[in-house]
């Protein structure tokens, strides 16, 4: 009895390793990056960041701001090295729209313009560094005055 | 202890059943990936076909590639290429392709009644089987998205120098296969008009100095869901792609509206309005594959790109005159 309890726990666990499958691995040797963007203080509710490699050609990676923070999994992640952060917002009032009942290409409204100072995007001198052990947990304090 | 007569004990089921689920458990996960390459492998198909129709297309045309996007919204590339993929019946039913914006009234745009005839037909030549169809009469009237676009180049929609390279330069467009006419006819309120010098040369496989082997022509994308305009490409918007990000990277797509993304529907990838302006749109290749996209370069060729491609390796492969020295390797 005891002998096909423990056979019934052996293929149990048998199952569930097979499940568990096999992680990817791109051999880059990504790491998750998190962090918080403010702006003149206060959380970036709505907005983009990317990050991309200086020095050395890797990846970039980025992802949406929601309420002043971000997270890139480890599968999206980046490799060690230099990285220019780049910010992009919405200016808020700014913006196309489409009205009810009409099709992409009939918007309405002026182009959307551009909330954060270009020193943090089309002319950023903001840069991360990402190294195999150090931290990845980044701070981005943006001011709307310098720019 | 005798038993009376045959049977299983309970224990005997059970470890019975433990092994028809392991051996279950391992041949799923098989029958699914086996099912997605096969699909994977129609997409790769139809990039082919895809290709090869630009080549049958360039063949009559002096050795150009088709026109990437009339304005807005008088035809794509795709109803360029339709009549060498056999449906030419389709392609003579749409109104208005080509449209420079010079004289106005203009005609009918792709969503006119009269082109619908055209724009709600899923070509499968453009479709990728491992992507769902985001066509439904309750989105857009029902005009079908796509999984085929054409590659813009390495930087911006609008061609113009965008971020810098991973040298710490600017990273300059260096041309691309597809370029579009921007803008609207002359006299549209609000928005900037297609003017005659916005119209660049139209590339020919003789201004792919990188080498047809050397560069992307065609590269996947999604059918975005819930009305994200991704994919869909009879309008100017969803049918390009550019190699600034890597494929299927976490970095947002910048679309022309803010609404043209609907990132609360998690099949979406991440996506913002496009600033300062809207022609800096930028939509990175994207599929539902496991790792990477789909790809047809020049010569026709089709082959799969990892996600982890070298970055610069990618926006090499993004220019037809860029000078860069690229290898494809399989």
């Amino acid at each position: 009895m005891s002998h096909g309890r423990s056979s019934v726990v052996v293929a149990v666990a048998c199952m569930l390793a097979g499940l568990v499958g096999c992680g990817s691995d791109d051999g880059l040797g990504r790491r998750a990056i998190s962090g918080t963007v403010n702006l003149d203080g206060k959380p970036l509710a709505d907005g983009s960041i990317t990050f991309e490699p200086v020095e050395k050609s890797t990846t970039s990676s980025g992802d949406m701001i929601v309420g002043g923070k971000y997270s890139i999994s480890k599968d999206q992640g980046l490799p060690p090295g230099k990285y220019r952060v780049v910010v992009n917002a919405i200016k808020p009032g700014t913006g196309m729209t489409l009205p009810e009942g009409k099709f992409p290409g009939e918007e309405v409204g002026t182009p959307q313009q551009e909330l954060i100072p270009a020193n943090w995007n089309t002319n950023s001198k903001n840069f991360i560094e990402v190294t195999e052990s150090g931290a990845t947990e980044f701070q981005h304090d943006i001011s709307s005055k310098r720019k | 202890m005798r038993r009376k007569g045959h049977g299983f004990t309970l224990v005997e089921l059970l470890v019975v059943i433990a092994i028809i689920g392991v051996l279950v458990g391992l041949l799923l996960p098989a029958v699914q990936s086996a099912r997605e390459a096969a699909r994977r492998m129609q997409c790769s198909n139809n990039f082919k076909q895809t290709a090869l129709a630009l080549h049958n297309y360039a063949d009559t045309y002096s050795a150009k590639y088709p026109l990437g996007q009339h304005g807005c919204c008088w035809g794509t590339w795709l109803v360029s290429v339709l009549p060498y993929l056999e449906q030419k019946n389709l392609a003579v039913l749409y109104v208005g392709h080509g449209f420079d914006g010079s004289f106005s009234p203009a005609p009918p745009g792709y969503s006119a009644v009269v082109n619908q005839a055209v724009t709600k037909v899923q070509v499968q030549a453009f479709t990728c089987p491992s992507d769902s169809i985001s066509a439904s009469p309750s989105i857009i009237s029902g005009i079908t998205f796509h999984n085929i676009v054409g590659n813009f180049g390495n930087t911006t929609l609008n061609r113009l120098t965008f971020g810098t390279d991973t040298a710490g330069r600017p990273n300059t467009w260096g041309g691309a296969p597809f370029v579009g006419l921007l803008g609207w006819p002359v006299g549209h309120a609000n928005k900037p008009n297609i003017h005659p010098s916005q119209i660049p040369p139209w590339p020919t496989f003789g201004s792919v100095t990188d080498g047809l082997s050397n560069t992307l022509v065609l590269g996947e994308t999604i059918q975005g869901k819930d009305g994200d305009l991704r994919g869909f490409a009879w309008w100017q918007g969803g049918s390009h792609f550019e190699t600034y990000n890597p494929p299927n990277s976490a970095a947002p797509d910048r679309m022309e509206a803010p609404s043209y993304c609907r990132t609360a529907n998690r099949l979406n990838p991440p996506c913002i309005g496009a600033t300062p302006t809207v022609f800096e749109q930028i939509v990175s290749a994207r599929s539902r594959h496991i790792g990477g996209v789909n790809a047809a370069l020049g010569d026709g060729s089709v082959k799969f790109f990892s996600n982890s491609i070298n970055l610069d390796t990618w926006r090499a492969l993004g220019t037809t005159r860029g000078g860069e020295v690229v290898t494809v390797d399989d």
